[in-house]
């Protein structure tokens, strides 16, 4: 499903250029569960962002359902992440003049989905939020605002589904929770599942683990 | 619906365009309440100018005309009309009122009609004749000002009429508005009985014609070589351009003043956009990388906007339909009630302006928009690629000038206006920094609110200064109108001597100057001399006709291609110095003239010049033989010619004098008209309080449209504080957490914005005197004289605006919980 070949990404800091990846080769197969993880700083949330094709690198080249992201322009990977990518980011990144309901109609909205409503009401339910369809985000707390932002990740079915962090900002119990949901729903849906991540102890829960090291990616081995 | 309006609805919940919709609509209620009021009374004026001449042509002269004007016109059988104008007093036992009299034959008007008050509540009534003999019409001005009815007598001269109608209006001349006095229309054939008009008096001789269009060609070709300078034909197309013209001018200075109320508004537009720019990055982003394209993006907004414009397109109409229902509500009593329709311009003017300032002021900030990153989902430190402040700013000013130029329809008025505004922008805005930095010194050595209070000025150093350079002008613009209002023309009057003189006679007969003399002797007055006064023109300077230096470079000849007041003087008067040259000998007949200093200097005239001047049909040449200083502003008979007192005796002459009435003896005025009845009696305290009535609703009218400019200041304080809401936020629930109770915080915001209000107000101040300053010595030449209220009203009515308006604006800052601060913030 994913597959990247010698990806490398630098950036240029001040008067130097800072290496964040140097030649980083994995494979994600359909359906699989990945865990990314590595100390604070070492571009596990630059790596994401080029697996999910929001980002491209400086060399190499990614594939991502057989189709190249290296060789497209923005706009095409944009039209890629519509039809196969869902996210959850560590900061929830619910629009917080929209309500919960609204928030996870977005996606469906600009998919031009006609049963947006419907289907956004079925997610959160799912999620166990049905009482909550009108609130905003600011009126829910962590772990709710979570929870919303999976239903809206989930909503539009993705077949590869990223996630940053996902439980970075809440509490353990809170997180614990969180992340049980997030493999429920991904069980159900089968999606292919890439987790970023410094909880080593998700790390057993993935069929696969990277860890990055000093820019390199290293295959642990299957998580569980 | 569209993803786009939905968005914009859920914006629109979330509090992020309430200030861009309100600004856009303020913008073109301005331009929209500007032009609509302009329109309809320029449609009103202009439609009626052909029935205002009252004929197809109009000959007019200051003296009756020959046969051989007039025979042409029968002879191509073409209708005519005789009328005459002239001020004079109308009276009413012990009251009078100095009226413009307008004298009309059997068949005037030729064309439109006479309107008259009809019954209560019914629209006025249209009458194609002039009033029968021994009858008036007049205007409600008259009859309120003699205390008379329909059906009272009222005394014109030495004769007695029946007020039988109140005067609308009627062809021939304006009614309501500027003059000597309300109209009056007479029958020409009672005016022998009134004594008033005689040889010499001021008459101005109006004969109308109306036919087939060819016959009216064919007589204007026919007389048009015959005509003396001082006649002129008149047409309503010739009439009709110079009328829209002067309306057009009017509404391109009041749309350039209002464009000071645009740009306030395109500035809270601008700071409006890039706060919602950086409040949308994150969520942009998150769009993105639903699989948002670009395009879609740009989609999105386009939508956001164009609808966002609409409802302010739409709402600023109504709001400008309400600020010109206000001006008119204002100025009834000087426009007429009866304005006509306006049509589409206004708004298409209102429409284009609202586009303009959301693509000069909104699109530069939103446009970035469209390069947001989805990687800025996943991180904040990703750049978004932004057009710069200068960029911004420039396609802002540009926007603001091309509208400046659509109002102005002038390259060079639009530009000097627009250079103008900037260079006071730079002027206030560097003595707005210059008092912010200052306020360090009353920090240091203040309380806990201060200290917080002038440091908080000073780190937000840039906004601040823009809100002083916003308050500073628009605060100074409403104290230059108050006193204008309120205090410059009764200074300007204290100014005069006590004793000046306050009346004015004029078409004195000879044989009234003994029985004047002698009235003023008997009640103890004196007078500012009794002088001679001959109607005649100025045609030639040293050989050169006056119309070819008035078009020469070289000088800058006044508007004297009309008849000029002549005198004839045995000595210089007192208040006129000779400056060059010498006085004749008493009994002098030399062919001489003393010319005023000004008018010299403009004509280019010295000692020894040759003026030629025609008077009727004779013409005879002088030469300069001495310039005089004038004092304008004496209340006296002033002269720009004086002659010798022999030279002007056999012409037919009238005079003039002033002299002063103690308010309290006003009653002897009546008993002067009766015994001088050809007299007219200019009263100037009337006038005086005329020009003040009108400048109070002309000043009550533009004081409308500045209120909607403050209003627009307001914005930009709104859309300022807006913008830096978050730092506050921030601020306060770091101060509170470690034990700052909330009346300090709250107590430093007021301070703080009751500082910058007082500093904006100061400024204003000291501009508003700086305005007033040039108008008292330049304009009317009095001693500066320095307004001690402005100094205490600027400071007070800055600080209390712009303290209201952003405390308010804080409120939440200090009313939300430190923690739920932090944690939203995070």
């Amino acid at each position: 499903m994913i597959r990247t070949d010698a990806i490398s990404k630098t950036i240029a800091a001040a008067s130097e250029s800072i290496s964040i990846l140097d030649a980083v080769n994995l494979t994600i197969r359909a359906g699989e569960t990945a865990a990314i993880t590595g100390a604070s700083g070492s571009g596990k949330s630059t790596l994401l962002g080029i697996l999910a094709g929001l980002d491209l690198p400086s060399a190499g080249h990614i594939w991502l359902d057989g189709r190249e992201l290296t060789a497209m322009d923005e706009d095409q990977r944009a039209a890629v992440r519509s039809e196969l990518v869902g996210f959850v980011f560590q900061s929830f990144q619910l629009l917080p003049a929209l309500t919960a309901l609204e928030n996870v109609m977005l996606p469906l909205e600009l998919k031009r989905s006609p049963a947006a409503r419907r289907g956004a009401l079925e997610y959160l339910q799912r999620v166990g939020l049905g009482h909550r369809l009108n609130h905003y985000p600011r009126q829910l707390s962590g772990g709710e605002q979570q929870r919303v932002a999976i239903a809206r990740a989930f909503a539009t079915r993705p077949r590869i589904l990223f996630a940053d962090e996902p439980t970075g900002n809440l509490d353990l119990k809170t997180g614990q929770h969180i992340i049980d949901l997030l493999f429920e729903l991904n069980r159900d849906m089968g999606a292919t599942l890439v987790l970023v991540t410094h909880d080593q102890g998700l790390t057993g829960r993935c069929a696969v683990h990277f860890e990055l090291l000093d820019g390199a990616v290293v295959r642990v081995g299957a998580g569980r | 619906m569209s993803v786009g309006l939905r968005l914009l609805y859920r914006d629109w919940r979330g509090g992020d365009i309430g200030i861009l919709l309100v600004a856009l609509a303020l913008a073109v209620a301005i331009v929209t309440g500007v032009g609509l009021f302009s329109e309809r009374l320029g449609s009103a004026i202009v439609a009626r100018s052909g029935d205002m001449l009252g004929a197809d042509l109009v000959l007019q002269s200051p003296r009756p005309v020959g046969d051989e004007l007039l025979a042409p016109a029968r002879a191509l059988g073409l209708r005519s009309a005789y009328s005459l104008s002239f001020a004079t007093m109308a009276a009413r036992g012990e009251h009078l009122q100095i009226s413009a009299v307008t004298a009309v034959d059997g068949h005037f008007p030729l064309r439109g009609a006479i309107r008259l008050e009809g019954d209560p509540g019914a629209a006025p009534r249209r009458t194609s004749g002039g009033p029968p003999r021994g009858q008036l019409w007049a205007e409600r001005r008259l009859l309120d000002a003699l205390g008379v009815e329909p059906g009272g007598l009222v005394d014109v001269g030495d004769a007695s009429f029946t007020l039988a109608a109140v005067l609308v209006d009627a062809p021939g001349g304006m009614a309501g508005g500027l003059g000597l006095g309300p109209r009056l229309i007479m029958h020409v054939d009672d005016l022998p009985a009134t004594g008033v008009v005689q040889p010499g008096s001021r008459v101005r001789y109006r004969y109308g014609f109306a036919g087939d269009a060819a016959a009216i060609t064919a007589y204007r070709d026919r007389i048009g070589p015959l005509l003396l300078p001082e006649q002129r034909l008149r047409t309503p197309n010739e009439d009709r351009p110079g009328l829209a013209q002067a309306i057009d001018r009017a509404q391109s200075y009041l749309l350039l003043g209002g464009s000071l109320g645009v740009a306030l508004a395109g500035a809270a537009i601008a700071i409006a956009a890039r706060r919602y720019t950086e409040r949308h990055i994150q969520g942009v982003a998150v769009l993105k990388t639903l699989g948002a394209s670009a395009r879609t993006i740009t989609v999105i907004y386009a939508q956001k906007f164009l609808a966002l414009a609409t409802v302010a397109i739409l709402l600023g109409f109504a709001l400008g339909w309400l600020i010109q229902a206000a001006i008119v509500s204002v100025l009834t009593a000087l426009a007429g009630a009866d304005l006509g329709v306006a049509g589409w311009h206004p708004y298409a003017l209102g429409a284009a302006t609202g586009l303009v300032c959301l693509f000069a002021f909104a699109l530069p900030p939103v446009w970035a928009l469209r390069g947001v990153s989805p990687l800025a989902a996943l991180r904040r430190d990703v750049q978004v690629e932004r057009l710069g402040p200068w960029l911004s700013w420039s396609l802002g000013l540009a926007g603001l000038f091309g509208l400046m130029l659509w109002y102005s329809r002038s390259l060079w008025l639009a530009g000097a206006v627009f250079a103008g505004l900037l260079s006071t922008v730079l002027l206030v805005a560097v003595c707005g920094v210059a008092l912010i930095r200052s306020t360090r010194l009353v920090g240091a050595h203040a309380g806990n609110r201060w200290l917080l209070a002038t440091s908080s000025l000073r780190r937000r150093g840039m906004e601040n200064a823009l809100q002083i350079v916003v308050f500073a002008i628009t605060i100074m613009l409403l104290l230059v109108l108050l006193v204008t209002r309120t205090s410059l023309i009764a200074e300007w009057q204290r100014e005069l001597p006590e004793d000046a003189p306050n009346h004015f006679l004029i078409n004195l007969l000879p044989a009234d100057v003994p029985r004047l003399e002698g009235w003023l002797d008997r009640h103890g007055l004196g007078h500012g001399g009794i002088f001679p006064v001959v109607r005649g023109r100025l045609t030639h300077v040293d050989g050169v006709a006056l119309e070819q230096l008035a078009r020469s470079a070289d000088t800058a000849a006044p508007d004297l291609d009309r008849e000029l007041s002549l005198t004839s003087a045995a000595r210089p008067p007192a208040d006129n110095p000779l400056r060059a040259g010498a006085w004749w000998p008493p009994d002098s007949d030399a062919r001489q003239v003393s010319i005023e200093a000004q008018l010299a200097q403009s004509l280019g005239v010295g000692v020894g010049s040759v003026l030629r001047f025609q008077i009727g049909s004779e013409r005879f040449e002088v030469a300069v033989s001495s310039i005089r200083g004038v004092n304008w502003e004496n209340m006296r008979p002033n002269f720009y010619m004086i002659f010798p007192p022999r030279l002007l005796q056999r012409y037919p002459m009238t005079y003039m004098t002033s002299f002063y009435l103690p308010p309290q003896r006003k009653g002897l005025l009546s008993e002067l008209v009766r015994l001088l009845p050809a007299v007219t009696l200019i009263e100037i305290d009337a006038i005086i309080a005329q020009i003040r009535a009108v400048i109070d609703q002309v000043s009550l009218a533009i004081e409308a449209i500045l209120w909607v400019v403050v209003a627009c200041g307001g914005l930009v304080l709104l859309a300022t504080v807006q913008a830096g809401l978050d730092e506050r936020f921030r601020e306060s629930s770091i101060l509170r957490t470690l034990g700052a109770p909330s009346r300090l915080v709250l107590g430093a915001l007021l301070i703080e914005f009751l500082l910058l209000g007082a500093m904006a107000g100061l400024l204003a101040a000291l501009g508003a005197e700086a305005t007033t300053w040039v108008l008292q010595t330049q304009l009317f030449h009095m001693a500066w004289r320095p307004h001690i209220w402005l100094w205490v009203l600027g400071p007070s009515l800055g600080a209390v605006l712009i303290a209201a308006i952003g405390t308010l604006a804080c409120r939440r800052v200090v009313a939300t919980p430190p923690v739920q601060v932090l944690r939203s913030l995070h």
